[in-house]
């Protein structure tokens, strides 16, 4: 029979207890730890829809605890990553003073099976019952006191929106020593386990809801063979529009402020290079990618919205079918989804896929997804390729170019994760295909707030480390050595020719001596040096590509250095004094961007995610090679019409 | 031994320890009802079903397919859940 | 065949433990049980085994660890209760003032205390109770009667051998309120 480890684990340091938060997907946890944390908690992630590891110090009557959120579980028979941390966890009882395991009232006979597993661990255990006035509402019951003593644990039942629950609760994590103890934990072999819950729910005086006539009556519609499609092509279009069209006047303004902080700088330094330094690599570094904060917060605001009216569940159905020609399964598509905005979300989101093949997969996939930080350069490179009259009709060359990247973008994901699919491992068994479609419900402003404030929260760190980074390493490149008077008197310079100064020191910078030693890689796609060198700077993050090509063009405004692009000449080597931008480089550059796997973050996060570097090698060496050959077949292909 | 490896030790009800006529879950018509009785082997994929409260014994309702044939999405134990055809293909019910 | 029943813990009794499960034997004293059941009760595992309708009180060995012999005794008494051969002395002052006990502090306890007050157990025969009814509802005609009744009625339902249901006439008041007047919400 089941071997049982008894005694609750003494805290780890007295005053300081440490409790994990337990529960399946969608039983309302992350609400509560919203509700019992508020802001405090910590997290070094961005979280996509999926709840990542994280902890937050509780105010209890006896002093500050450590509340852990583990991630949903169903159970602790591991098939997915998450789940796989839960039973982990649990198995390192001397690390916690408790477990709050957290059950979903509507449906309580599935919740018992967890608890008792979770019993198990032999940790003092306490249950929280969530969706009572769900369940209530819906014409089911439950006697929440006759459930603590035939469970022999305290059990806390909590109403969404009521402080009075979580206030007990505070009081409850107080001391998790003095909780109720059961006898011993509960069978867990299937048939044992059955006639134990059926006894306890009986006990309990519980019946079973009824099917829910709201959620009944919109899925009738939301999942209709035709209207159900209709809506669900209706909300992902109206999900792009509001990112990209609502976000565009709160990018002008953000990118008008940091202009004119630019010219205070260069007009109140008084020294040259200092007030380049401040104007172009700071502020103009940093506002470049800023830009982008109004669409990455929108993004989160609509998955949260999504996810916490229960869609996004439906969305995933919905697209099953479709994501299984890649062999993927409908949440790799919520996944492939967030990646739209950025890859981070999107890997991090693939931990709610099961199956640990489909989650590399969907890895290797995401970075191919359309990010966002792509957008300023194909906005770039769009608009030197072809004019914005250029058009027929509704449909003008811009716009059908930028769909066009898109497509690219998807198609190539959906390829890639074929790909890997076949390729990784043996094949082992395969793993089911399961999703709980929750009620209908009205999301949580303080779940939808938290969110995007979370992951704004990790942009602002990336942008004010790798990226402000990169910009001031890049100016370095740019402007060292520097040039004294006499180094610009030998070589034939007038010193107090401002414009001149600037392209011998940028012509002979380290940057450029870089830009030219990678000639021979990037010359098959028409790049020159300079283009190298934007390209090379875009490895850290994309978005760096327009401002460095801006420092480099030395255009007056480094955000839209396109005037000053466009007119650029190759200065040295066999195509000398040929226009640089040319419709197969930019059309060769444009390819590059959709395939390069030009983003640090992202590699660092596949790291974490997998836990060793492999993957993440492997993802930047078949990007880059995907990239490079695609430029080619770009170049090749836009030549022979031009 | 860890919980992990405990868990993976359950067993559950296949077809061969049952004495009615059953049929597979996914053969259901839609909004047709019937009662679980087993599953057709024993892994993790039917230990899964089962913590998700694919019980023997538990009535569960066939509501809906997806547009384009599959998934498919059942009612069981008071929740909505949706299956492939293969896993649902993998539960027994009453036939 | 799946066992459906699953232990409760008994107040103030750590070697006590009530399975909550479909029985139907006469309430009393197990002499012998079927099973595995038997030979626990013969050798000394399980001191003392009490049916009633709708559970059995086990007692374990002052020596033994529930969380080493629990599970055992669970599956054992699974298959038990699905046997023949239960030898059971019928009726028990013991069972009764068991059953009384939990109906109060358990089911019921919630429903006293919102009466404002809090009834014990003075004594039990095999067919009879005698019970406290300390606080308020002591002095409340009405509500004492629905009261009563109540507890009868779900200590009977467990223990059908029970005839009367007496109240003990608590005549010096010191328990109950100041200078024995009701005190309005005692006991919440």
């Amino acid at each position: 029979m089941t071997h049982h480890h008894h005694g609750p684990a003494a805290p780890t340091q007295p005053g300081v207890g440490r409790v994990a938060l337990v529960g399946s997907p969608n039983a309302g946890k992350t609400t509560l730890f919203n509700g019992l944390t508020g802001l405090r908690a910590k997290t070094g992630n961005y979280p996509g829809v999926t709840v990542a590891r994280y902890e937050g110090a509780v105010e209890t009557t006896a002093g500050p605890v450590v509340v852990e959120d583990l991630p949903g579980a169903y159970s602790l028979d591991p098939i997915s990553p998450d789940e796989e941390i839960v039973a982990a966890v649990l198995d390192e009882a001397d690390s916690l003073s408790g477990v709050l395991l957290v059950i979903d009232a509507t449906n309580l006979r599935r919740g018992l099976g967890l608890v008792a597993q979770v019993m198990q661990a032999g940790l003092p255990t306490a249950v929280v019952l969530t969706f009572v006035d769900e369940l209530v509402r819906r014409g089911g019951r439950v006697d929440h006191e006759a459930l603590s003593r035939a469970l022999g644990v305290n059990v806390i039942p909590v109403v969404a929106g009521e402080r009075r629950g979580v206030e007990a609760l505070r009081e409850v994590l107080a001391d998790p020593g003095s909780w109720d103890e059961p006898p011993f934990a509960p069978p867990t072999e299937p048939d044992a386990v059955t006639g134990w819950a059926g006894s306890v729910l009986k006990s309990a005086h519980y019946s079973q809801p009824d099917p829910d006539s709201r959620t009944g009556r919109l899925d009738s519609i939301l999942l209709h063979p035709i209207w159900g499609t209709v809506i669900f092509f209706a909300t992902m279009y109206l999900f792009f529009q509001t990112i990209f069209v609502v976000a565009a006047p709160l990018q002008g303004w953000i990118e008008e402020g940091f202009a004119w902080l630019g010219e205070i700088a260069r007009t109140n330094i008084p020294i040259g290079w200092l007030s380049s330094f401040v104007a172009d690599a700071l502020i103009g570094g940093v506002g470049g990618v800023l830009v982008f904060l109004p669409q990455i917060a929108l993004l989160f605001v609509l998955i949260s919205l999504l996810e916490g009216t229960g869609y996004l569940s439906r969305a995933a159905y919905l697209m099953d079918r479709i994501m299984s020609t890649a062999g993927l399964e409908g949440r790799a598509f919520v996944a492939l989804l967030s990646s739209l905005a950025c890859a981070i979300p999107g890997i991090m989101a693939t931990r709610t896929l099961p199956s640990a093949k489909d989650r590399l997969a969907t890895m290797m996939a995401a970075p191919l997804m359309t990010c966002s930080a792509r957008l300023p350069v194909y906005v770039l490179l769009v608009g030197m390729l072809v004019s914005p009259e250029l058009g027929w009709g509704p449909f003008r060359a811009q716009g059908t170019i930028m769909f066009g990247l898109y497509l690219l973008g998807a198609a190539s994901a959906m390829t890639a994760a074929w790909f890997f699919k076949r390729v990784i491992g043996r094949s082992s068994v395969g793993l089911p295909f399961y999703m709980e479609m929750p009620s209908y419900r009205l999301p949580k402003l303080k779940t939808v707030g938290i969110s995007v404030w979370d992951s704004c929260k990790a942009f602002l760190r990336k942008v004010t480390s790798i990226i402000l980074l990169t910009t001031v390493v890049l100016w370095t490149l740019l402007n060292l050595p520097v040039r004294s008077t006499s180094d610009l008197l030998e070589a034939g310079v007038d010193p107090s020719d401002q414009v001149a100064v600037t392209a011998y020191t940028l012509d002979h910078s380290a940057a450029a001596w870089i830009g030219h030693a990678v000639e021979p890689v990037f010359e098959p796609l028409g790049f020159d040096w300079r283009v190298n060198v934007g390209v090379l700077s875009s490895l850290a993050a994309r978005e760096v590509f327009v401002s460095t090509l801006g420092q480099i063009a030395s255009a007056s405004d480094p955000e839209n250095p396109a005037e000053a692009l466009a007119t650029m000449t190759h200065d040295s080597g066999p195509h000398e004094g040929e226009p640089v931008f040319t419709a197969p480089t930019i059309a060769a550059l444009l390819i590059f961007f959709v395939y390069a796997m030009q983003c640090m973050a992202t590699l660092g996060v596949m790291r974490r995610e997998t836990g060793t570097w492999k993957w993440s090698l492997i993802a930047f060496g078949y990007l880059s090679v995907a990239a490079w050959l695609m430029a080619l077949l770009a170049h090749t292909v836009v030549g022979l019409f031009v | 031994m860890t919980l992990a490896e405990r868990f993976a030790s359950r067993r559950c009800i296949t077809a061969q320890a049952l004495a009615q006529a059953t049929q597979a879950l996914d053969a259901l018509p839609a909004g047709e009802a019937s009662c679980i009785v087993g599953f057709d082997t024993d892994d993790v994929v039917t230990r899964r079903l089962f913590d998700l409260g694919f019980v023997p014994g538990e009535p569960v309702e066939r509501l809906r397919r997806a547009p384009l044939g599959d998934p498919l999405m059942f009612r069981v134990g008071g929740i909505e859940i949706v299956l492939r055809r293969a896993e649902a293909h993998r539960i027994l019910v009453a036939a | 065949m799946k066992s459906t029943l699953h232990p409760q813990r008994v107040d103030g009794e750590p070697f006590a433990l009530r399975w909550v499960a479909e029985v139907d034997l006469p309430v009393g004293r197990v002499v012998n049980a079927p099973g595995t059941i038997g030979p626990m009760l013969e050798y000394g595992v399980l001191t003392k085994v009490l049916v009633e309708r709708g559970g059995v009180w086990t007692w374990l060995d002052g020596a033994q660890k529930w969380t080493e012999h629990g599970p055992r005794i669970r599956d054992a008494l699974g298959v038990s209760l699905e046997l023949d051969g239960w030898e059971v002395e019928e009726g028990s002052a013991e069972l009764l003032r068991l059953i009384a006990t939990e109906v109060l502090e358990g089911e019921l306890k919630s429903y006293v205390a919102s009466h404002g007050g809090h009834i014990t157990v003075e004594g039990a025969t095999a067919t009879s109770l005698r019970l406290d009814f300390g606080g308020a509802c002591e002095d409340c005609p009405a509500a004492g009667a629905t009261l009563h009744d109540r507890i009868e009625a779900a200590v009977r339902a467990r223990y059908p051998l029970l005839e009367s249901v007496t109240r003990v006439n608590d005549g010096h008041g010191a328990t109950s309120g100041w200078l024995g007047l009701p005190v309005p919400g005692r006991g919440r």
